[in-house]
Protein backbone atom coordinates (compact mmCIF):
# COMPACT_ATOMS: atom_id res chain seq x y z
CA UNK A 1 0.00 0.00 0.00
CA UNK A 2 1.02 3.56 -0.99
CA UNK A 3 0.99 6.37 1.50
CA UNK A 4 -1.18 8.14 -0.40
CA UNK A 5 -3.78 5.04 -0.14
CA UNK A 6 -3.50 4.79 2.95
CA UNK A 7 -4.35 8.87 4.09
CA UNK A 8 -7.42 7.90 1.40
CA UNK A 9 -8.17 4.49 3.37
CA UNK A 10 -8.25 6.53 6.60
CA UNK A 11 -10.29 9.50 5.01
CA UNK A 12 -12.87 7.18 4.31
CA UNK A 13 -12.85 5.64 7.36
CA UNK A 14 -12.48 8.76 9.67
CA UNK A 15 -16.03 9.88 7.61
CA UNK A 16 -17.85 6.72 9.27
CA UNK A 17 -17.04 8.70 12.49
CA UNK A 18 -14.10 8.49 14.97
CA UNK A 19 -13.81 6.42 17.96
CA UNK A 20 -11.65 8.39 20.64
CA UNK A 21 -12.51 5.87 23.02
CA UNK A 22 -12.13 2.04 23.58
CA UNK A 23 -15.50 0.46 22.01
CA UNK A 24 -16.33 -3.14 22.75
CA UNK A 25 -19.23 -4.58 19.81
CA UNK A 26 -19.49 -7.71 18.39
CA UNK A 27 -16.77 -7.52 15.74
CA UNK A 28 -14.34 -6.62 18.86
CA UNK A 29 -12.59 -3.90 20.50
CA UNK A 30 -12.44 -0.70 18.22
CA UNK A 31 -10.92 2.85 18.45
CA UNK A 32 -9.98 5.39 16.11
CA UNK A 33 -11.45 4.90 12.74
CA UNK A 34 -12.62 2.28 12.55
CA UNK A 35 -9.92 0.12 13.50
CA UNK A 36 -10.03 -3.21 14.80
CA UNK A 37 -7.79 -3.39 17.93
CA UNK A 38 -8.90 -6.95 19.12
CA UNK A 39 -11.07 -9.17 17.91
CA UNK A 40 -12.98 -11.24 20.75
CA UNK A 41 -9.88 -13.55 21.11
CA UNK A 42 -6.67 -12.41 21.78
CA UNK A 43 -4.96 -15.11 21.50
CA UNK A 44 -1.53 -14.65 19.42
CA UNK A 45 -2.95 -10.64 18.92
CA UNK A 46 -0.64 -9.60 22.21
CA UNK A 47 2.06 -7.91 20.70
CA UNK A 48 0.18 -6.57 17.43
CA UNK A 49 -2.15 -4.83 20.31
CA UNK A 50 0.80 -3.17 22.62
CA UNK A 51 1.92 -2.25 18.68
CA UNK A 52 -0.61 -0.55 17.47
CA UNK A 53 -1.36 0.92 20.64
CA UNK A 54 2.40 1.95 21.28
CA UNK A 55 2.59 3.18 17.64
CA UNK A 56 -0.40 5.76 18.46
CA UNK A 57 0.77 7.07 21.46
CA UNK A 58 4.00 6.89 20.23
CA UNK A 59 5.83 5.28 23.39
CA UNK A 60 5.44 1.65 25.14
CA UNK A 61 1.82 0.90 27.04
CA UNK A 62 2.05 -1.31 29.58
CA UNK A 63 1.42 -5.25 28.90
CA UNK A 64 -1.98 -4.74 31.41
CA UNK A 65 -4.04 -3.18 28.92
CA UNK A 66 -3.58 -7.37 27.70
CA UNK A 67 -5.53 -8.12 31.27
CA UNK A 68 -8.27 -5.35 30.80
CA UNK A 69 -9.43 -6.26 27.27
CA UNK A 70 -8.87 -9.84 28.08
CA UNK A 71 -11.60 -9.48 30.66
CA UNK A 72 -13.77 -6.91 29.00
CA UNK A 73 -14.50 -9.71 26.14
CA UNK A 74 -14.76 -12.40 28.28
CA UNK A 75 -17.26 -9.98 30.07
CA UNK A 76 -18.88 -8.87 26.36
CA UNK A 77 -18.82 -13.02 25.51
CA UNK A 78 -21.00 -13.44 28.72
CA UNK A 79 -23.62 -11.06 27.68
CA UNK A 80 -22.55 -8.43 29.87
CA UNK A 81 -22.28 -5.71 27.92
CA UNK A 82 -22.40 -3.26 30.49
CA UNK A 83 -19.85 -4.11 32.88
CA UNK A 84 -17.86 -5.26 29.65
CA UNK A 85 -17.77 -1.61 28.39
CA UNK A 86 -17.51 -0.31 31.44
CA UNK A 87 -14.55 -2.29 32.10
CA UNK A 88 -12.36 -0.68 29.66
CA UNK A 89 -12.52 2.44 31.32
CA UNK A 90 -9.75 1.05 33.44
CA UNK A 91 -7.20 0.94 30.42
CA UNK A 92 -7.43 5.11 30.77
CA UNK A 93 -6.10 5.44 27.52
CA UNK A 94 -6.47 9.27 27.07
CA UNK A 95 -9.37 10.18 24.39
CA UNK A 96 -7.58 9.49 21.03
CA UNK A 97 -6.28 12.62 18.74
CA UNK A 98 -7.40 12.71 14.65
CA UNK A 99 -3.41 12.22 14.74
CA UNK A 100 -3.34 9.28 17.21
CA UNK A 101 -5.96 7.88 15.24
CA UNK A 102 -3.77 8.19 11.79
CA UNK A 103 -1.19 6.60 13.32
CA UNK A 104 -3.27 3.58 14.52
CA UNK A 105 -4.96 2.97 11.41
CA UNK A 106 -1.21 3.25 9.51
CA UNK A 107 0.03 0.67 12.28
CA UNK A 108 -2.55 -1.56 11.81
CA UNK A 109 -2.52 -1.62 7.91
CA UNK A 110 1.68 -2.21 8.16
CA UNK A 111 1.35 -5.15 10.05
CA UNK A 112 -1.28 -6.72 7.85
CA UNK A 113 1.33 -6.33 5.51
CA UNK A 114 3.50 -8.33 6.72
CA UNK A 115 5.70 -6.31 9.05
CA UNK A 116 6.53 -7.51 12.07
CA UNK A 117 5.76 -5.34 15.66
CA UNK A 118 9.59 -5.25 16.81
CA UNK A 119 10.19 -4.08 12.79
CA UNK A 120 7.67 -1.27 12.68
CA UNK A 121 8.26 0.08 16.51
CA UNK A 122 12.24 0.42 15.16
CA UNK A 123 11.41 1.41 12.37
CA UNK A 124 9.75 4.92 13.78
CA UNK A 125 12.37 4.91 16.34
CA UNK A 126 10.29 3.12 19.08
CA UNK A 127 11.37 2.06 22.42
CA UNK A 128 10.08 -1.57 21.77
CA UNK A 129 9.87 -1.82 25.32
CA UNK A 130 6.20 -2.87 25.30
CA UNK A 131 7.33 -6.24 23.26
CA UNK A 132 10.08 -6.80 25.65
CA UNK A 133 7.38 -6.53 28.37
CA UNK A 134 5.17 -8.70 26.72
CA UNK A 135 7.67 -11.75 26.55
CA UNK A 136 8.22 -11.32 30.39
CA UNK A 137 4.78 -10.60 31.22
CA UNK A 138 3.12 -13.15 33.42
CA UNK A 139 -0.77 -12.29 33.43
CA UNK A 140 -1.05 -14.47 36.66
CA UNK A 141 1.26 -12.05 38.70
CA UNK A 142 -0.54 -9.84 40.98
CA UNK A 143 -0.73 -6.04 40.55
CA UNK A 144 -3.28 -4.85 42.78
CA UNK A 145 -4.51 -5.01 46.23
CA UNK A 146 -7.56 -7.86 46.56
CA UNK A 147 -9.16 -10.25 47.78
CA UNK A 148 -10.31 -11.12 51.19
CA UNK A 149 -7.00 -12.40 52.57
CA UNK A 150 -5.39 -10.22 55.81
CA UNK A 151 -2.46 -9.41 54.18
CA UNK A 152 -4.41 -7.28 51.55
CA UNK A 153 -6.61 -4.16 51.35
CA UNK A 154 -4.35 -1.77 52.17
CA UNK A 155 -2.59 0.31 49.86
CA UNK A 156 0.81 -0.25 49.36
CA UNK A 157 1.38 -2.78 52.01
CA UNK A 158 4.51 -4.47 50.70
CA UNK A 159 5.71 -6.35 48.10
CA UNK A 160 3.10 -9.69 48.23
CA UNK A 161 4.07 -12.04 45.67
CA UNK A 162 4.22 -9.63 43.23
CA UNK A 163 7.83 -9.37 43.28
CA UNK A 164 10.53 -7.57 45.25
CA UNK A 165 9.70 -4.16 46.25
CA UNK A 166 11.99 -1.49 45.03
CA UNK A 167 14.09 0.80 46.99
CA UNK A 168 12.59 3.99 47.71
CA UNK A 169 15.20 7.28 47.97
CA UNK A 170 14.03 10.40 49.01
CA UNK A 171 15.43 14.07 50.01
CA UNK A 172 15.03 15.86 52.67
CA UNK A 173 13.21 13.46 55.75
CA UNK A 174 12.44 9.49 55.86
CA UNK A 175 9.64 8.37 53.90
CA UNK A 176 6.64 6.65 54.76
CA UNK A 177 3.93 4.74 53.12
CA UNK A 178 4.63 6.22 50.20
CA UNK A 179 1.76 4.61 47.49
CA UNK A 180 3.21 3.69 44.34
CA UNK A 181 0.73 1.88 41.96
CA UNK A 182 1.73 -0.97 40.44
CA UNK A 183 3.36 -0.41 36.52
CA UNK A 184 4.06 -2.45 34.03
CA UNK A 185 5.73 -6.03 34.90
CA UNK A 186 7.29 -4.93 37.82
CA UNK A 187 4.98 -4.39 41.04
CA UNK A 188 6.28 -1.34 43.01
CA UNK A 189 5.45 -0.85 46.56
CA UNK A 190 5.99 1.44 48.83
CA UNK A 191 8.37 1.11 51.95
CA UNK A 192 10.05 3.43 54.11
CA UNK A 193 13.73 3.94 53.83
CA UNK A 194 16.43 6.86 55.51
CA UNK A 195 16.62 9.35 53.13
CA UNK A 196 19.84 9.98 51.41
CA UNK A 197 20.94 11.70 47.69
CA UNK A 198 21.62 9.87 44.50
CA UNK A 199 24.66 10.41 42.86
CA UNK A 200 25.10 13.37 40.34
CA UNK A 201 25.01 11.33 37.04
CA UNK A 202 22.49 8.63 38.16
CA UNK A 203 20.59 7.75 35.15
CA UNK A 204 16.92 8.04 35.82
CA UNK A 205 14.31 5.90 33.78
CA UNK A 206 12.31 6.15 31.00
CA UNK A 207 14.37 8.22 29.36
CA UNK A 208 17.92 8.08 30.94
CA UNK A 209 18.43 11.29 31.80
CA UNK A 210 21.09 11.78 34.76
CA UNK A 211 19.69 13.34 38.32
CA UNK A 212 21.56 16.37 39.31
CA UNK A 213 21.97 15.89 43.17
CA UNK A 214 20.19 17.78 45.09
CA UNK A 215 22.96 19.61 46.76
CA UNK A 216 23.80 20.80 43.07
CA UNK A 217 20.23 21.78 42.44
CA UNK A 218 19.69 25.38 40.51
CA UNK A 219 19.03 27.13 44.28
CA UNK A 220 15.62 28.31 42.94
CA UNK A 221 14.38 24.60 42.30
CA UNK A 222 16.08 23.17 45.67
CA UNK A 223 13.02 24.03 48.03
CA UNK A 224 10.45 22.61 45.83
CA UNK A 225 12.35 19.23 44.38
CA UNK A 226 13.69 18.15 47.61
CA UNK A 227 10.31 16.39 47.79
CA UNK A 228 11.38 14.01 45.11
CA UNK A 229 11.74 10.33 45.62
CA UNK A 230 13.32 7.81 43.44
CA UNK A 231 12.83 4.44 43.75
CA UNK A 232 14.77 1.63 42.62
CA UNK A 233 13.98 -1.72 40.43
CA UNK A 234 15.50 -4.62 42.12
CA UNK A 235 14.91 -6.68 38.66
CA UNK A 236 15.56 -4.24 36.14
CA UNK A 237 18.09 -1.65 38.46
CA UNK A 238 16.69 0.98 36.99
CA UNK A 239 16.03 4.55 38.90
CA UNK A 240 12.79 6.40 38.26
CA UNK A 241 11.53 9.38 39.62
CA UNK A 242 8.43 10.18 41.60
CA UNK A 243 7.41 12.56 44.10
CA UNK A 244 6.46 12.35 47.92
CA UNK A 245 2.94 12.19 48.74
CA UNK A 246 1.89 14.52 50.58
CA UNK A 247 3.94 17.11 51.52
CA UNK A 248 3.42 17.84 55.20
CA UNK A 249 2.85 21.82 55.58
CA UNK A 250 2.47 22.38 51.65
CA UNK A 251 -0.52 23.94 50.82
CA UNK A 252 -3.08 22.02 48.81
CA UNK A 253 -4.87 23.79 46.02
CA UNK A 254 -7.10 22.61 42.96
CA UNK A 255 -6.52 23.65 39.76
CA UNK A 256 -9.22 22.30 37.58
CA UNK A 257 -12.48 20.99 38.28
CA UNK A 258 -12.96 17.62 37.52
CA UNK A 259 -10.16 15.01 38.04
CA UNK A 260 -9.97 10.93 37.98
CA UNK A 261 -11.76 9.64 35.28
CA UNK A 262 -11.47 11.46 31.69
CA UNK A 263 -8.84 13.73 33.12
CA UNK A 264 -6.20 14.69 30.79
CA UNK A 265 -2.81 14.67 30.83
CA UNK A 266 -3.34 18.88 31.31
CA UNK A 267 -6.21 18.75 33.85
CA UNK A 268 -4.15 18.12 36.74
CA UNK A 269 -6.43 18.08 39.52
CA UNK A 270 -3.77 19.31 42.47
CA UNK A 271 -0.45 21.77 43.16
CA UNK A 272 0.95 21.56 46.26
CA UNK A 273 3.00 24.72 47.54
CA UNK A 274 6.25 23.42 49.83
CA UNK A 275 6.91 25.47 52.25
CA UNK A 276 9.37 28.37 51.60
CA UNK A 277 7.63 28.67 48.14
CA UNK A 278 5.53 31.67 47.25
CA UNK A 279 1.98 31.27 48.68
CA UNK A 280 -0.59 29.91 46.12
CA UNK A 281 -3.40 33.23 44.96
CA UNK A 282 -6.34 33.13 46.58
CA UNK A 283 -8.81 30.56 45.88
CA UNK A 284 -11.64 32.80 43.89
CA UNK A 285 -8.35 35.03 42.47
CA UNK A 286 -9.59 33.03 39.61
CA UNK A 287 -5.39 32.57 39.27
CA UNK A 288 -3.86 29.46 38.30
CA UNK A 289 -1.32 28.67 41.10
CA UNK A 290 2.33 28.52 39.38
CA UNK A 291 4.95 27.81 41.98
CA UNK A 292 5.17 24.13 43.04
CA UNK A 293 4.54 20.64 41.89
CA UNK A 294 1.39 19.96 39.87
CA UNK A 295 0.07 16.74 39.50
CA UNK A 296 -1.56 15.63 36.44
CA UNK A 297 -3.87 11.84 35.64
CA UNK A 298 -2.10 8.58 36.34
CA UNK A 299 -0.02 7.74 33.01
CA UNK A 300 -0.60 4.41 31.30
CA UNK A 301 2.08 5.11 28.78
CA UNK A 302 4.95 5.30 31.39
CA UNK A 303 3.06 3.77 34.49
CA UNK A 304 4.36 6.89 36.18
CA UNK A 305 2.30 10.39 37.65
CA UNK A 306 2.63 13.25 35.46
CA UNK A 307 3.76 15.68 36.80
CA UNK A 308 4.95 19.61 36.27
CA UNK A 309 7.38 21.14 38.87
CA UNK A 310 7.71 25.33 38.48
CA UNK A 311 10.28 27.06 40.61
CA UNK A 312 9.43 30.68 42.54
CA UNK A 313 9.51 32.69 39.77
CA UNK A 314 6.63 30.30 38.11
CA UNK A 315 9.30 28.71 35.51
CA UNK A 316 9.28 25.34 34.47
CA UNK A 317 11.96 23.39 35.63
CA UNK A 318 12.79 19.96 35.45
CA UNK A 319 12.45 17.44 38.18
CA UNK A 320 15.64 15.38 37.46
CA UNK A 321 18.13 18.47 36.73
CA UNK A 322 16.38 21.85 38.51
CA UNK A 323 17.22 23.28 35.05
CA UNK A 324 14.32 26.06 33.96
CA UNK A 325 12.98 24.35 30.70
CA UNK A 326 10.65 26.12 28.25
CA UNK A 327 6.74 25.94 29.97
CA UNK A 328 5.33 24.44 26.45
CA UNK A 329 8.12 21.72 25.70
CA UNK A 330 7.72 18.19 26.87
CA UNK A 331 10.13 18.83 29.33
CA UNK A 332 7.93 20.69 31.28
CA UNK A 333 6.15 17.41 31.96
CA UNK A 334 8.02 14.46 33.57
CA UNK A 335 7.57 11.94 32.75
CA UNK A 336 8.62 13.16 29.21
CA UNK A 337 5.34 13.38 27.92
CA UNK A 338 5.48 11.21 24.87
CA UNK A 339 2.50 12.94 22.61
CA UNK A 340 3.93 16.48 22.69
CA UNK A 341 7.64 15.09 21.93
CA UNK A 342 6.61 13.15 18.95
CA UNK A 343 4.72 16.01 15.99
CA UNK A 344 2.97 15.00 13.63
CA UNK A 345 5.16 16.25 10.30
CA UNK A 346 8.24 13.70 12.14
CA UNK A 347 5.63 11.40 12.61
CA UNK A 348 4.32 11.65 9.10
CA UNK A 349 8.13 11.62 7.80
CA UNK A 350 8.94 8.48 9.39
CA UNK A 351 5.70 6.62 8.56
CA UNK A 352 5.86 7.73 4.77
CA UNK A 353 9.43 6.29 4.81
CA UNK A 354 8.23 3.18 6.22
CA UNK A 355 5.52 2.98 3.15
CA UNK A 356 7.83 4.25 0.08
CA UNK A 357 10.56 1.99 1.44
CA UNK A 358 7.89 -0.79 0.66
CA UNK B 1 -27.98 19.04 43.91
CA UNK B 2 -31.06 21.04 45.86
CA UNK B 3 -32.74 18.01 47.46
CA UNK B 4 -31.96 14.81 47.86
CA UNK B 5 -32.32 11.82 45.34
CA UNK B 6 -33.07 8.44 46.25
CA UNK B 7 -32.25 5.09 43.63
CA UNK B 8 -34.01 1.99 44.83
CA UNK B 9 -31.78 -0.83 43.21
CA UNK B 10 -31.05 -4.46 44.63
CA UNK B 11 -27.85 -5.97 43.58
CA UNK B 12 -25.00 -8.30 44.96
CA UNK B 13 -21.39 -6.99 45.32
CA UNK B 14 -20.02 -8.62 42.63
CA UNK B 15 -16.26 -7.24 43.11
CA UNK B 16 -14.39 -3.79 44.30
CA UNK B 17 -11.59 -2.52 42.09
CA UNK B 18 -9.46 0.11 43.69
CA UNK B 19 -6.84 2.44 41.61
CA UNK B 20 -5.93 5.96 42.07
CA UNK B 21 -8.66 7.17 40.02
CA UNK B 22 -11.08 5.70 42.24
CA UNK B 23 -13.00 3.06 44.21
CA UNK B 24 -15.54 1.34 41.75
CA UNK B 25 -18.30 -0.90 43.45
CA UNK B 26 -19.24 -3.79 40.73
CA UNK B 27 -23.17 -4.36 41.42
CA UNK B 28 -23.68 -5.82 37.63
CA UNK B 29 -26.62 -3.72 36.63
CA UNK B 30 -25.08 -0.60 38.88
CA UNK B 31 -21.75 0.27 39.36
CA UNK B 32 -20.41 3.16 41.44
CA UNK B 33 -16.99 5.02 40.71
CA UNK B 34 -16.41 6.30 44.54
CA UNK B 35 -13.49 9.25 44.30
CA UNK B 36 -13.05 10.97 47.79
CA UNK B 37 -13.34 10.36 51.32
CA UNK B 38 -15.19 7.30 52.12
CA UNK B 39 -16.80 5.48 55.26
CA UNK B 40 -17.96 2.44 55.29
CA UNK B 41 -20.25 2.02 58.52
CA UNK B 42 -21.19 -1.63 60.10
CA UNK B 43 -24.52 -2.11 61.66
CA UNK B 44 -23.14 -2.17 65.20
CA UNK B 45 -21.40 1.43 64.60
CA UNK B 46 -17.97 0.81 63.79
CA UNK B 47 -16.22 2.57 60.57
CA UNK B 48 -13.80 2.33 58.33
CA UNK B 49 -12.65 4.68 56.36
CA UNK B 50 -10.56 5.28 52.63
CA UNK B 51 -9.12 9.16 53.69
CA UNK B 52 -8.11 9.48 50.28
CA UNK B 53 -8.26 7.29 46.63
CA UNK B 54 -6.05 10.01 45.03
CA UNK B 55 -3.50 9.32 48.05
CA UNK B 56 -4.11 5.98 48.11
CA UNK B 57 -4.53 6.55 52.30
CA UNK B 58 -6.96 4.28 54.04
CA UNK B 59 -8.18 0.37 54.57
CA UNK B 60 -9.92 -1.38 51.95
CA UNK B 61 -10.42 -4.52 53.63
CA UNK B 62 -14.38 -3.48 55.31
CA UNK B 63 -14.92 -2.97 51.41
CA UNK B 64 -13.72 -6.86 50.63
CA UNK B 65 -16.12 -8.02 53.27
CA UNK B 66 -19.02 -6.59 51.41
CA UNK B 67 -18.66 -8.72 48.32
CA UNK B 68 -21.55 -10.87 47.76
CA UNK B 69 -24.07 -8.48 50.05
CA UNK B 70 -27.03 -7.27 48.36
CA UNK B 71 -27.17 -2.97 48.09
CA UNK B 72 -30.87 -1.75 48.61
CA UNK B 73 -30.54 1.87 47.76
CA UNK B 74 -28.67 4.84 47.18
CA UNK B 75 -29.00 8.38 48.74
CA UNK B 76 -27.72 11.61 47.69
CA UNK B 77 -28.14 15.06 48.57
CA UNK B 78 -26.03 18.24 49.08
CA UNK B 79 -24.40 16.56 51.97
CA UNK B 80 -23.65 13.38 51.30
CA UNK B 81 -23.78 10.07 49.33
CA UNK B 82 -24.98 7.11 50.77
CA UNK B 83 -25.30 3.20 49.77
CA UNK B 84 -27.21 1.24 51.79
CA UNK B 85 -27.10 -2.76 52.06
CA UNK B 86 -30.13 -4.90 53.13
CA UNK B 87 -27.86 -5.59 56.41
CA UNK B 88 -27.67 -2.26 57.00
CA UNK B 89 -24.38 -1.81 56.32
CA UNK B 90 -23.84 1.85 55.28
CA UNK B 91 -20.82 3.70 52.64
CA UNK B 92 -20.65 7.46 53.14
CA UNK B 93 -19.09 9.95 51.28
CA UNK B 94 -19.35 13.28 52.37
CA UNK B 95 -19.59 16.01 50.25
CA UNK B 96 -16.87 18.68 50.56
CA UNK B 97 -18.06 20.65 47.91
CA UNK B 98 -14.50 20.60 46.22
CA UNK B 99 -14.04 17.69 43.62
CA UNK B 100 -16.26 15.75 41.94
CA UNK B 101 -16.79 12.71 44.42
CA UNK B 102 -19.09 10.00 42.96
CA UNK B 103 -20.14 8.38 39.83
CA UNK B 104 -23.14 6.36 38.89
CA UNK B 105 -23.55 4.22 36.21
CA UNK B 106 -26.14 2.36 34.75
CA UNK B 107 -27.08 0.41 31.07
CA UNK B 108 -28.10 2.84 29.00
CA UNK B 109 -31.76 1.72 28.01
CA UNK B 110 -31.34 1.44 24.08
CA UNK B 111 -27.86 0.43 23.76
CA UNK B 112 -27.07 -1.01 27.19
CA UNK B 113 -24.20 0.69 27.34
CA UNK B 114 -22.76 2.50 30.48
CA UNK B 115 -24.36 5.76 30.90
CA UNK B 116 -23.61 7.80 34.42
CA UNK B 117 -26.78 8.33 35.92
CA UNK B 118 -25.51 10.66 38.50
CA UNK B 119 -22.28 12.40 38.66
CA UNK B 120 -21.58 14.70 41.91
CA UNK B 121 -19.77 17.58 42.12
CA UNK B 122 -19.93 20.94 43.31
CA UNK B 123 -23.22 22.16 44.94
Amino acid sequence: MRFDDLEARFAARRAQGLRRNLEITDEGVLLGAGTLLAGLALDGEEARILTVLSVAFACAVSPQILDILGKAIALWKGGEKFRAQLHLTYARLPPLTEEQAFALCAADELLKEGMTPRALMKGLGLDPAALDALEKYNPDQPRVPAGNGSASGRWGSGGGAGGAAPKLIGHGRALSDISVKPAGPTVQVAQSVTARDLPDGTPVAPYGERVVSFKNLPMNARQILQYRVFSQDDVTKEWRIGMDLPMPESEVRKTKKTRGLGAGIDDSGLVFSPPGSPPLPDENSGKEPQSGVRYGNWNLYTGQPYFKVFNDDAQAISPITGRTVPRKSPEAHYPVDPVRSWTGSAFNALLHGLFGGR
Amino acid sequence: MSKSVEIVRSGKLLQVEASRQEVRLDFGKVVVGLLAYVEIIAPDGGSNTIEDVWECKGNLNALWLLIGRHMTKIVMDEDSFRLTFEDGTLIRCKNRKDFDFVKVWEPEYETGYPTVIHYLSQA
